[in-house]
């Protein structure tokens, strides 16, 4: 055993009685013949033994429980409003998936149906406002005479003036 | 500690606050020393002795009567001083380093002053101060609740070559310090 691991097995082992048998016998041997060893054995025991010896143990606040009691209290209510919201939450969802299948598949057939005839209308009377707002435009345009007079609609219109004449 | 019995662990488990006062008289005291003594600052370990009971109060459904129950308010102990440490420390970084002797002489600024200066007289505050959190967890266990290696590595967790290596370079430091005056 060199000093190193003499010194190592001081600090630990030897210090706090864990040196098994054969591992004793042979720091025993090491120390023997290794006064600088020894030296180091004897400084480190007078050094630290007395460091932690009168400790006081320190107390715990007489307000330490009160104040646990607290947080359980506080804690036990805060879950008791979230396992509450989660038990009517799971309620409704029972109550939706309790609805027998056929009543399920009517419903979200109707609805989809619904959804369909208000949608058609409103494409229908789009297309009719685009049209009539077409035919308004043309109206004011004849109107101020801005038209190049190339139309079918304005040759049929010189056309019928002509047989008048 | 008193001796805390399984019906008094299971009447606790089941909510029952009379029965978990009880365990609370039972461990208070040393659990408040060993956070105390790993935070190294009296006004957080209020704060951690309150986590570890409410962890402790919380969890003990799950405690499956595997371990001695000691063992095991230990090793929340200890986890719960140990994390505060670690999140102090991370909260820490940037700041100005501070002398450990100096702050912890004069960080004994409440109602418990008288404990405190006689720790200091003793240096027993500053000189845990030295030591990095997961070796002072080792030296506590060790030196003040009188652990024997194995327990120290069932409490913390660790392989027992660390609770051997931990212990090493804490006395080192502790010898490097003391020596210095």
């Amino acid at each position: 055993m060199n000093c190193q691991k003499a010194r190592d097995l001081i600090l630990t082992d030897q210090i706090d009685g864990e040196l098994n048998r054969a591992r004793q016998d042979e720091l025993d041997k090491h120390m023997l013949s290794c006064p600088a060893c020894r030296e180091f054995e004897m400084s480190a025991r007078k050094n630290l033994s007395g460091i932690f010896a009168n400790t006081k143990n320190a107390e715990p606040p007489v307000y330490l429980w009160e104040g646990i009691k607290d947080r359980i209290a506080h804690d036990s209510a805060r879950k008791g409003l979230a396992s509450g919201l989660l038990t009517r939450l799971r309620d409704v969802a029972s109550a939706i998936f309790r609805i027998p299948k056929p009543v399920m598949a009517f419903a979200a057939t109707a609805i989809i149906i619904i959804a369909i005839l208000v949608s058609i209308p409103a494409i229908r009377s789009r297309d009719l406002d685009n049209y009539l707002n077409e035919q308004a435009d043309f109206m004011v345009t004849l109107g101020v005479g801005e038209t190049n007079g190339d139309s079918v609609f304005d040759t049929n219109i010189r056309t019928g003036v002509e047989n008048l004449l | 500690m008193s001796d805390v019995s399984n019906e008094l662990i299971i009447s606790a488990a089941q909510g029952d606050m009379d029965a978990f006062e009880e365990i609370y008289k039972a461990t208070s005291a040393f659990v408040y020393n060993v956070a105390f003594r790993i935070i190294n600052n009296r006004n957080d370990a209020d704060e951690v002795a309150q986590d570890v009971f409410i962890r402790a109060f919380n969890n003990l459904k799950g405690f499956g009567f595997r371990s001695s129950f000691k063992t095991w308010i230990y090793r929340i102990t200890a986890n719960t001083a140990l994390n505060f440490c670690k999140k102090r420390s991370r909260s820490d970084q940037g700041k100005v380093e501070y002398d450990p002797i100096v702050h912890d002489v004069s960080a004994s600024d409440d109602g418990r002053q008288e404990l405190d200066k006689a720790e200091a007289r003793h240096n027993v505050t500053a000189l845990l101060g030295v030591l990095d959190p997961d070796q002072r967890a080792c030296i506590v266990l060790r030196e003040i609740e009188g652990l024997d290696y194995k327990s120290i590595a069932d409490t913390l967790n660790i392989n027992i070559n660390t609770v051997r290596s931990r212990l090493k370079r804490a006395r080192e430091k502790l010898l490097r310090t003391v020596r210095k005056g």
